[in-house]
């Protein structure tokens, strides 16, 4: 489970980006990013995790997201990345899927 | 021997001379200028034979020798050198100056330095920002032994005209990605029956990014409007882009469905450019009937104004941006729009600002967007929503209003 900043945008997006590269361990199957957090994320942010599941699908590994503010759904949801990551409401959620 | 002969000036004259180099220098416009007086005049402060300057390719790792004095076929021959092997090489993988006092096959890898006979060589790094650059060397055709206090100075003049050299490159950078995009957008709009356009790029603040727009039509008289964002800026975005750019029109000709086009540029990005990250909207308008198809990849949707009624975002399918999986299946949206109706296409540098969430920019947008004529409607949403503050990132705005008989003849406010 990596868990990300509540305010996420162009100042901190590489930050985000490492984090998120950093969690992707060659062994790991599944990884929850947890966005619990985070009420704010821009379309900088939004490329990290497009690139995160990029490198994800490469390895093998799924991503899981868990977002829980309307608006950082709402900006998933105009980017499509809702369309390529399933999203949960709690990391309990997500971690019960299986 | 006439080297040897010749008494040295004395240090604090060398770094004199230096420091005047390179103010000098920098007074150039041009980076061959630049960097060919630079060697001439470190030869010579340094009583040395040879003197030149290698830049890194980046993208090759490679140093590629860039101006040279005594050694000009060094830069003639267009030689390429490896970063980690060799003088250069090493010097560059180091980072740390390399004083060499015997020449041969074995220390250099460059042939043109052992043919030409150099028996001593004393190289540093051009560092920037912390970042390595280049490489810069000198020699002689006589057995020298270079002093630390020499490779001091040599350092020195390095690190001047590694700063010279770094501010040259973004201001050349800056200037081909300006012309690049001026190149790159349509220059003028095409003439389309039945509808009316209008459009707006505005580089950011004082970086150019990566963000197009195009127009174009099809031999059915179908309109076509794209607009783009690729991830990142500078000189790789504005390439990227171009290429995305053509590479859409290609596709455009070969096959009527937006979503096959953004597909196969999705397989093309994936095999040529794996690296890159691109949203793209693709609209394939008839302006007779009003229909229009639209394919989105990760990019923000269409703002529609229908005459007399409040601007809303267009209701379009969004699938992820161009450059995560080629596989995905694409769709299409089929919208219609009542003649007289306007539909706004954008980037998101027009409607996303710091903190703001995304849904403010664009209710912001949706306030100010009428049906008037394009023209107008550009003016009045970048004064709404630009004004006079920089962005940070680039902005596209592109406008087209289905014509009705009415204002088939309303040429705008520059008409």
């Amino acid at each position: 489970v990596v868990e990300l900043p509540a305010q996420i945008d162009v100042t901190n997006a590489q930050q985000v980006g490492e984090q998120l590269a950093g969690a992707l361990r060659p062994e790991a199957s599944v990884v929850i990013v947890d966005l619990g957090r985070t009420t704010f994320c821009d379309s900088s942010g939004v490329r990290m995790l497009v690139l995160a599941t990029r490198r994800a699908t490469a390895g093998g590994i799924r991503l899981r997201l868990v977002v829980t503010s309307p608006a950082v759904l709402r900006i998933f949801e105009l980017s499509g990345l809702d369309s390529l990551l399933p999203v949960y409401a709690s990391v309990g959620e997500a971690l019960d899927a299986g | 021997v006439t080297a040897q002969a010749t008494p040295y000036s004395g240090a604090d004259e060398r770094l004199r001379d230096i420091q005047a180099l390179t103010d000098a220098a920098l007074s150039l416009l041009d980076e061959d200028a630049l960097l060919t007086e630079l060697v001439e005049r470190t030869k010579e402060i340094l009583q040395v034979d040879t003197a030149a300057v290698l830049l890194l390719d980046s993208r090759w790792g490679q140093l590629v020798p860039a101006a040279a004095a005594g050694l000009e076929e060094e830069v003639r021959q267009g030689v390429r050198l490896p970063v980690g092997r060799g003088f250069a090489g090493q010097i560059a993988a180091e980072r740390r100056p390399v004083i060499l006092d015997r020449v041969d096959h074995t220390t250099v890898l460059n042939p043109i330095l052992w043919n030409k006979r150099i028996q001593s060589l004393m190289g540093v790094p051009l560092i920037t920002g912390g970042d390595i650059i280049g490489v810069m060397h000198v020699g002689s055709l006589t057995p020298r032994k270079f002093t630390g206090e020499e490779s001091r100075l040599l350092q020195l003049a390095a690190d001047r005209a590694a700063a010279a050299v770094r501010s040259m490159q973004s201001r050349v950078d800056r200037a081909a990605v300006t012309a690049l995009q001026r190149g790159l957008l349509p220059g003028a709009l095409p003439d389309v029956p039945g509808a009316q356009l209008a459009a707006r790029y505005v580089p950011g603040n004082g970086v150019v990014g990566g963000d197009w727009y195009d127009v174009f039509t099809l031999d059915s008289g179908e309109l076509c409007v794209v607009t783009g964002d690729v991830a990142g800026s500078g000189m790789g975005a504005a390439v990227v882009m171009g290429r995305m750019r053509s590479a859409l029109r290609a596709y455009a000709l070969e096959t009527g469905d937006p979503a096959d086009v953004l597909s196969r540029l999705d397989r093309k990005m994936n095999h040529f450019e794996p690296d890159a990250l691109a949203t793209v909207l693709y609209a394939i308008i008839e302006p007779g009937t009003g229909q229009a198809r639209i394919s989105c990849a990760g990019h923000l949707p269409p703002v529609v104004a229908a005459p007399g009624e409040r601007a809303k975002l267009a209701e379009v399918a969004a699938d992820v941006m161009i450059g995560v999986d080629p596989c995905i299946r694409r769709q299409v949206t089929t919208l219609n729009f009542a003649p007289g109706t306007s539909l706004c296409f954008y980037t998101d540098g027009l409607v996303e600002r710091p903190d703001k969430p995304i849904d403010d920019g664009l209710a912001r947008l949706c306030d100010v967007l009428t049906a008037e004529h394009p023209e107008a409607a550009c003016a009045s949403v970048m004064a709404a929503l630009v004004g006079a503050v920089p962005t940070r990132d680039d902005i596209a705005l592109l406008i087209a209003r289905r014509t009705t008989p009415a204002t088939e003849g309303d040429a705008g406010p520059l008409g």
